[in-house]
């Protein structure tokens, strides 16, 4: 009997003091003048930084305080914070590809009504034609990128005079320049599994061949021609690539071209360009860039279809300050915020920058703005975490294991049928 | 035939330092390394030759400490690290008095507690979560110090109980015939008596709170409230690992960890040995 | 009667803070295996499904039963070696020499290490091109290893007819290798010191008997020693065993959730902050717990038994 006693007492005063605890819980006050963003520990962030202080010279009276954190967890840490509900940041750095997820679990502020809204937003001067990315779901704009990601080709243009055109040709320029004296690998790409990389660069292979994860009337389209042909070619590269090869993130494959291991890496992201060349590396400036290389078509023309995807804030939809975000928001992607951006480590994407004259004789910016033209986005949907965790275990299996590509591709496929199932 | 033998323990004991050599070697090296390598720069630790002799700079410290705010993150790790040993050690030390001496809750008790202590971190994250949201606690020092007394009240608990197990009861029904009230007796008699208990437990949780990363990452992602471990993670950037500042807060990480199983040796072996003796 | 109210007052503080910190979330997470879900529905109804995330789990979850198997043969390559070189070090160690307790402290550094900080030096270590170790390997004349290939080992590997096989059915790969190392190289240390102890706490009278009796120090340590150990080797396994099943950093910062050194924590790890499956999480973490008690159980009654 006491013993029963005693527990009642314990979990009435355990209730006791949340209730009390929710209490205390103070109401901030609405309308603050201190945007809080969290955000990844990146080039693209230090270019937001630099930003900021411009913004806080032009309004005095904000702040910005930026919350910085690794790359290990960070997507994690998005996830519990929004659908938590915290209220302890305004704004949050993501990747585009996690937010239709985010979206659609109500943790998001749309836009429109700010974008709509005179008094906040001078469309004239933002020209939302000249953003050609903007992120929706069902009908609402979340978020327009800071900074767009997309695919590009390296090349140590000391040795391969003329990059690959077709993957055909690609394999057959690994093949040549796999333990020569100049370097020990022919080609190199993003493979981790675990991360979102491995099926992105994969997206772009198979899309160049005509296939689709999941194609335009939704169906699941993994078993099929063409995606048989993109994993022949992850096959055929294989070789010449690390034998670790899906141990290979983002920093391995920087690594890798900084410490002049590799004859090329592609696909590999653009921002690279950028980093190589602020790094003290002994090659940085042995590198060509040019786009990747795709299918050629039976006119004679090559198809290409770089993946991309953007990073950017987002609103907090429990965020006390969203009037002073919207402000951060739209100088940030406004092309005086592009233009502070670019020259700090950022990725400028508005056709209007990226054609200026005064970009014109640079090879990135002319190879920039044909990529960002052909680029495409994967399907944006709410299960795409799951769907990735599907495509990582098929790249793996691709790369690491010799069982037949027909096996590999039919197992994704019930999977990703599984997985549609249970989310529709 | 003397000589022989001789020659033969000389041979043994020849093979003797050697696999002792190999032991130290295998287990000190890579702890040695970080400590080396957080002095080096970074062309230094990327290099593909072994660098163990070069002019070492402190480069890496001043950055972590002056771009990174490692003060705060230092004086954070520790606030977290002892109000947890102090919270968990005055619970802990009337309870487990409790269970030792009048087996409060019996096995079903013991049983319990070594459940709480499996309970898969992953699993119980997002309720955390909540409940700090709700009390307002996120992106606070008492969220994680409330994550760490969780993470260690069971166990602390189990390891006081076997040391005060340990004391004769007579030793203590003597005072009590002299007229000694159960406070008096925890604080005079049984403190002391059972000092080792409580050093070595107040040890561990300070270690095991000192190295917690997954909620520190979650619960304390304002620069304010960050600790050591996570502080060190952010040097995975998003493009490139930062090796010399990994390795500075690295060392610096483990600096206090190294300095107690050095001077404190005896506890940290018995913490470590009586929960599997026993 | 008095006494009786006292004891409970003593556990009070304590009780609470269990009740609060550690009940609540395990009650919670019971309470969520039993509804669908995830980001999308979490601000929202729950939709309730009963036990169908159990079932999810069993019948269609592509990785449940074979992170399971792995689970089973991580277990074994882990634990089997260590007792075995652990045993090894308490018998080299308890004879007195110079340095011994500069061995020990070493030795004890590993076990409380920050495991974070210590699993990005293994990933820093085992790089295939810049890594430490193949550098060391290279200087000294060896072929560098592909310590993170999912490539099965050669020895293996290379046996005619069932080499494919027993590398799938055995994870006889390098990178499963690699994490085992790893776990070896933290938790040795652990079974030397509690064997280590427990063989320091052996009465010396055995072993001034079998002194007399002319017993070399292999004969006496294999018939007098190891009978004793027995039940702390028995304790030694029993701990390794359940830490095991929840190792994490060093195989996540290493391997991040890569098919091949998928074990059940690292699968539970990818459900609840991959996929952000918050209902399965807490089924696959009921699953755990169900079977670390399962095993918890069994030995209690096994040993229970053999001290009878």
């Amino acid at each position: 009997m006491k013993k029963i006693t005693s527990v009642l007492l314990l979990l009435a005063i355990t209730s006791l003091v949340f209730a009390t605890g929710s209490k205390e819980a103070t109401q901030k006050q609405e309308g603050g003048k201190t945007i809080t963003i969290l955000s990844v520990t990146s080039p693209e962030t230090n270019a937001l930084k630099v930003l900021a202080k411009k913004f806080k010279e032009l309004n005095p009276d904000y702040d910005v305080v930026f919350n910085e954190q690794g790359r290990l967890g960070y997507f994690t840490n998005v996830t519990t914070q929004l659908v938590g509900g915290t209220d302890a940041f305004d704004l949050i750095q993501d990747n585009t590809t996690y937010m239709t997820e985010l979206a659609a679990a109500g943790t998001l502020e749309p836009w429109d009504k700010y974008l709509n809204n005179p008094k906040l937003t001078d469309l004239k001067a933002y020209d939302l034609a000249d953003l050609p990315i903007k992120l929706t779901y069902k009908g609402k704009i979340y978020c327009i990128p800071t900074d767009l990601s997309s695919q590009v080709y390296y090349y140590r243009k000391d040795f391969i005079t003329k990059p690959a055109d077709t993957w055909n040709e690609l394999i057959a320029l690994a093949k040549k320049n796999t333990g020569t004296a100049s370097t020990k690998y022919g080609t190199i790409l993003t493979a981790m599994t675990g991360g979102p990389e491995a099926p992105k660069i994969f997206d772009t292979v198979i899309w160049s061949f005509g296939g689709d994860v999941i194609d335009k009337n939704g169906k699941v389209a993994i078993n099929s021609d063409a995606v048989k042909k993109a994993a022949n070619v992850y096959r055929s590269l294989k070789p010449y690539m690390p034998e670790d090869i899906t141990t290979y993130n983002y920093p391995k494959v920087f690594d890798a071209m900084k410490s002049g291991l590799v004859a090329q890496a592609v696909p590999f992201w653009n921002a690279a360009w950028n980093n190589i060349k602020l790094s003290d590396s002994k090659f940085k400036d042995k590198y060509g860039i040019t786009l990747i290389p795709g299918v050629r078509q039976k006119d004679g023309s090559i198809r290409r279809t770089p993946q991309t995807h953007g990073w950017g804030l987002v609103m907090n939809v429990k965020s006390h300050n969203k009037l002073a975000a919207w402000k951060f928001l739209v100088y940030a992607t406004s092309k005086e915020g592009f233009k502070i951006r670019g020259k700090h480590g950022g990725s400028i994407y508005r056709p209007s920058l990226l054609n200026a004259p005064e970009n014109a004789g640079d090879p990135y910016f002319s190879v920039m703005a044909k990529t960002y033209s052909l680029a495409r986005m994967e399907p944006l949907v709410p299960y795409y975490s799951k769907m990735h965790e599907i495509l990582n275990q098929m790249v793996a299996d691709i790369l690491t294991t010799n069982k037949p590509i027909e096996n590999i591709l039919a197992r994704t496929e019930k999977n990703l049928i599984n997985l549609k199932a249970k989310y529709e | 035939m003397h000589n022989n033998a001789r020659r033969k323990k000389i041979i043994l004991r020849f093979l003797f330092y050697i696999v002792i050599i190999a032991v130290v070697v295998v287990w000190a090296f890579p702890i040695l390394w970080i400590i080396l390598s957080s002095l080096k720069t970074d062309r230094q630790i990327i290099s593909q030759n072994l660098i163990f002799i070069f002019k070492p700079t402190i480069k890496n410290y001043y950055q972590i400490f002056t771009s990174h705010n490692f003060n705060r993150f230092l004086v954070n790790s520790t606030l977290v690290a002892v109000g947890t040993t102090i919270i968990v050690f005055l619970s802990a030390f009337p309870a487990s008095y409790s269970m030792s001496r009048y087996n409060t809750g019996g096995d079903s008790m013991n049983l319990g507690i070594l459940v709480t202590r499996i309970a898969p971190p992953a699993a119980v994250l997002m309720p955390f979560f909540i409940i700090f949201k709700y009390l307002n606690l996120l992106n606070t020092l008492w969220a994680l110090i409330l994550v760490n007394i969780s993470l260690n009240l069971s166990f602390a608990l189990l390891l006081l109980k076997s040391f005060i197990d340990e004391i004769p009861v007579s030793i203590e029904e003597a005072a009590k015939m002299e007229g000694a009230s159960l406070f008096q007796r925890l604080v005079l008699l049984i403190f002391p008596l059972a000092r080792s208990g409580i050093i070595t437990t107040s040890i561990f949780t300070f270690i095991f709170t000192w190295n917690e990363y997954l909620f520190a990452m979650v619960f304390c992602s304002s620069q304010k409230v960050k600790t050591l471990p996570v502080a060190a993670g952010d040097f995975v950037t998003a493009y490139a690992i930062e090796w010399g500042p990994v390795f500075a807060s690295g060392t610096l990480i483990l600096l206090p960890i190294l300095v107690l199983t050095f001077f404190v040796q005896k506890y940290i072996v018995k913490g470590l040995t009586i929960g599997a003796v026993k | 009667m008095k006494k009786d109210n006292t004891k409970y007052y003593l556990t009070l503080p304590a009780a609470f803070l269990l009740i609060g910190t550690t009940i609540v979330p395990i009650l919670y997470m019971l309470y969520t295996s039993l509804f669908r879900l995830d980001p999308v529905v979490f601000n929202k109804t729950w939709p309730f499904v009963g036990l169908q995330n159990f079932i999810d789990l069993f019948t269609k979850d592509p990785m449940f039963w074979s992170s399971l198997r792995r689970t089973l043969t991580f277990l074994i390559y882990t634990v089997t070696p260590q007792i075995f070189v652990g045993l090894f070090l308490a018998a080299l160690l308890y004879r007195e020499f110079k340095g011994k307790r500069f061995v020990q402290t070493i030795l004890l550094f590993p076990i409380l290490a920050t495991p974070i900080v210590v699993a990005m030096v293994w990933k820093y270590f085992f790089d295939f091109d810049t890594g430490f170790l193949n550098v060391f390997l290279q200087k000294i004349g060896l072929q560098p290893q592909p310590w993170l290939s999912t490539r099965g080992l050669p020895l293996f590997a290379n046996i005619p007819f069932v080499g494919s096989w027993l590398v799938n059915k055995f994870n006889l790969t390098y990178a499963f290798r690699t994490i085992v190392f790893v776990n070896f190289w933290q938790w040795t240390p652990f079974c030397f010191l509690v064997l280590y102890s427990g063989m320091t706490s052996l009465p010396a009278e055995v072993y001034e008997a079998a002194g007399i009796d002319g017993a070399s120090g292999w004969q006496a340590f294999r018939h007098i020693t190891l009978p004793l150990l027995k039940r702390i080797i028995w304790a030694v396994v029993f701990i390794r065993v359940i830490d095991c099943l929840k190792v994490y950093a060093q195989i996540w910062v290493l391997f991040g959730n890569a098919e091949s050194t998928r074990v059940i924590n690292i699968h539970l790890y990818t459900l609840g902050f991959t996929t952000s499956e918050y209902g399965m999480t807490s089924a696959l973490g009921v699953v755990i717990i169900m079977l670390i008690s399962l095993f918890v159980g069994i030995t209690i009654k096994l040993g229970g038994k053999k001290d009878a």
